[in-house]
């Protein structure tokens, strides 16, 4: 990291301090059995969107577990928005999802999400307006009486989504959040992700998948084996400085002959010359967009475009709210 | 207390979609409208209510303490298991707010529960009062016998021996005194409840003696020759007492040939039974003292739902359970031990201290159990013992107030200290 970047990450207030943490997991008898994290330091600041990477096992759900306040460090010092994890003042603060359906079955969409916004005391008419707002953002109006217990692994990611933006949380905390969801919900979601950083609110992303990770992130830490291997931003991890790329368009077969030519006499080495690639997830989407319109309603998620208004801070309403406690 | 009361409406919410509730009415309604049909007693419509009675509160209770300590378990350490914990854990609450909020909503669904189970009883009891061969007025006998509860006064203590107990010899006469001053204003009728063993204990005929009631105003108020079985309780009617401050009653054993004595060798053995109050005020307050006890079998099967994993939670739960139902039980294993003698030479040390590992357990759970023996409404109801609602008053403080507030404090403790986001979980 530069050494300006640096000065510039160290006004802003970090959101999430780990300095020596350490979780070591022990059996009954207390006797230790892995060491889980082993004395990691980092910071995530204000406003960042900041990646969890590494290999299974590697301690970042650990990691995660232990800002949530699920697991307690063995050693080292762990504070969120300056506070212990478990602080239920934080916690107010914060959204998760989890990598895998924590939710009552038994309860409808429209019920969960209720009753989560409940547990951060809004107002009624804010806490129905928003969960309509999300209902229609994660494409699961027509769903919203249907159980929890007979949605697909992709309306559950979804839902579980929803719950974590109900009380428009500075801190986003998402582990694998594009597990099971198709392209579109992909996508969906990494816009949100910006959508939400524009809006100064911090998001924590661990993930498995590198190009989700790497389209949205702008700093990373990579760990292995309890460790943080690597910690940077993303630009300058994947940066090589050695090599260069021209794009140019409109060219005649004549012209690019000659632009290598002179590259060949300028650098003395072979230029490589390609048409670019749109990568698989923009044919796809682009694809579905030209068949979306016209169809049939699924059984299973519509589509929606937009950011629910109230996490974009368009809806007026919502300035007002305040949690009680 | 808004997320307190969330909390709460989850979990009724959990209890009627997962079908408890459901599960556990239907299975009321089939207990309680069998039993007249699956017990017949003697055929007449007074053992039919009285068994009725006898059997269908401890059944109920049975049923709903198994699945107040049932769902309590499930309550916590079923949503550790499922990870739902997980998630709640991470939104603004504290740990005795989800604590008290899943109590609560239980206590809910123990009382509809409860609710229903007592209105089945008192219809299921004018049913069985009702019955076709009986004219207008023997029903109304029956109903007024049946559907009274009584305060019981016990004879005041005689010299040279302890309330109640006497030993009456062929032709002899034993005269007990009850201090009813308080008692008889307005009373039409009284019981004097008794149960004797004879001697030799082999005798087991009906034993011939004379009954006579006096009072101050009413010297010849009773007498009433009367053969009665050995071992059995009777119940002798005293006709109306006009205001009095001492009854006299006396037995004069006829029994001399063959020669028979009795002995009434316990203080429960004679009571004076007065009508105090009806059938259903006292049910009423049977089932709030019920109520209360399931808030604390909830509340017991919670604490072990947060400190273990379901199977294991279920089964020490049903364990305290077990030996709540077992009072006696416990009381001689906290008192004596596993060993009949433990000053036998025979005995190894192993043994000794085997011994006394199980008293010392006992002893701590005899004396966390001890407010259920206070507080038992089985105890009143099948004897129509009048229940004051004093008793009811002091059951909710202390089974529903301070025992699941103390154990709600160790709960959200538990809670708070336990690692719900562990890879085993």
């Amino acid at each position: 990291m530069s050494k300006l970047q640096n000065q510039e990450l160290s006004t802003i207030e970090p959101v999430i301090i780990a300095d020596g943490l350490t979780k070591v997991f022990r059996d009954f008898w207390h006797r230790p059995i892995v060491s889980a994290v082993k004395a990691v330091r980092f910071e995530v600041h204000a406003g960042e969107i900041f990646g969890l990477l590494g290999p299974n096992g590697s301690g970042k759900s650990t990691t995660l577990r232990m800002i949530l306040g699920l697991l307690k460090p063995t050693a080292g010092v762990l504070r969120v928005f300056g506070k212990e994890p478990q602080d239920v003042h934080s916690k107010s603060k914060i959204g998760y999802l989890p990598e895998e359906s924590c939710l009552y079955p038994f309860l409808t969409a429209r019920e969960t999400l209720t009753f989560y916004g409940s547990l951060f005391n809004l107002d009624s008419s804010i806490l129905n307006e928003r969960v309509k707002q999300l209902l229609e953002m994660t494409g699961l109006e027509h769903a919203a009486t249907r159980r929890i217990g007979e949605f697909s692994k992709g309306m559950l990611r979804r839902i579980g989504l929803a719950q974590a933006l109900i009380n428009d949380p500075d801190l986003i905390i998402l582990d694998e959040p594009t597990s099971g969801l198709d392209p579109v919900g992909c996508r969906q979601i990494k816009d949100l992700i910006l959508t939400l950083a524009g809006r100064g609110k911090t998001v924590l992303i661990s993930s498995h998948l590198l190009a989700d990770v790497e389209s949205v992130c702008k700093r990373v830490i990579i760990m292995n084996n309890g460790n943080i291997i690597v910690q940077g931003r993303l630009n300058e991890l994947l940066e090589n400085e050695a090599i260069y790329r021209f794009c140019v368009s409109s060219a005649s077969a004549e012209q690019i002959q000659a632009i290598q030519s002179f590259l060949r006499l300028q650098t003395g080495t072979d230029p490589r010359t390609d048409h670019p690639r749109k990568t698989l997830e923009q044919f796809f989407l682009e694809t579905v967009a030209r068949a979306q319109p016209g169809t049939t309603t699924p059984s299973g998620v519509a589509y929606a475009e937009k950011v629910a208004p109230f996490l974009a801070g368009k809806s007026p309403k919502d300035e007002k709210t305040q949690c009680k406690k | 207390m808004q997320k307190i009361a969330t909390i709460a409406a989850l979990a009724i919410r959990s209890a009627i979609r997962s079908r408890v509730i459901a599960v556990v009415a239907v299975a009321i309604i089939a207990v309680i409208i069998s039993l007249p049909f699956v017990i017949k007693g003697d055929g007449t419509p007074e053992s039919r209510s009285t068994i009725f009675i006898n059997y269908s509160f401890g059944l109920l209770m049975f049923v709903l303490s198994l699945t107040a300590t049932w769902c309590g378990a499930g309550a916590i350490a079923l949503e550790i298991g499922e990870r739902q914990m997980q998630l709640l854990i991470t939104k603004p609450l504290r740990s005795f707010q989800i604590w008290a909020g899943k109590l609560l909503g239980l206590m809910t669904v123990n009382l509809a529960l409860l609710a229903l189970g007592g209105a089945l009883i008192c219809a299921m009891i004018h049913w069985t009062l009702g019955p076709a061969e009986m004219n207008r007025a023997g029903q109304q006998d029956l109903r007024r016998k049946i559907l009274t509860v009584y305060r019981a006064v016990p004879p005041l203590k005689a010299s040279g021996l302890q309330s109640g107990r006497a030993a009456i010899g062929p032709g002899q006469t034993y005269r007990w005194h009850f201090d009813i001053a308080r008692h008889t204003a307005g009373t039409p009728f009284a019981l004097l409840k008794f149960r004797f063993i004879p001697s030799p204990f082999s005798h087991q005929s009906p034993v011939a003696g004379i009954w006579r009631a006096a009072t101050e105003k009413q010297p010849d108020l009773l007498e009433q020759t009367l053969a009665a079985s050995p071992n059995m309780t009777d119940y002798l009617n005293i006709p109306k007492i006009y205001p009095a401050g001492m009854l006299d009653i006396e037995h004069q054993n006829m029994q001399t040939n063959p020669a028979v004595t009795v002995f009434f060798p316990s203080e429960n053995d004679l009571s004076l039974l007065i009508p105090e109050s009806s059938f259903e005020a006292n049910l009423l307050r049977g089932l709030i003292i019920g109520f209360t006890r399931l808030a604390f079998f909830t509340s017991l099967g919670m604490i072990a739902g947060t400190l273990f994993t379901f199977p294991v939670a279920v089964l020490a739960s049903l364990g305290m359970l077990a030996m709540a139902f077992s009072g006696g039980f416990v009381r001689q294993l906290a008192e004596k031990g596993l060993l009949t003698d433990p000053s036998h030479e025979q005995v190894s040390i192993m043994a000794f201290i085997l011994n006394d590992l199980v008293r010392v357990s006992f002893r701590f759970f005899a004396f966390l159990l001890s407010p259920l023996d206070r507080f038992d409404p089985l105890a009143f109801l099948p004897d129509r013992l009048f229940i004051p609602w004093s008793l009811a008053g002091q059951s909710f403080a202390v089974l529903c107030c301070l025992y699941p507030l103390v154990l709600l404090l160790i709960g959200a403790g538990c809670l708070r200290r336990r690692e719900i986001g562990l890879p085993s979980q």
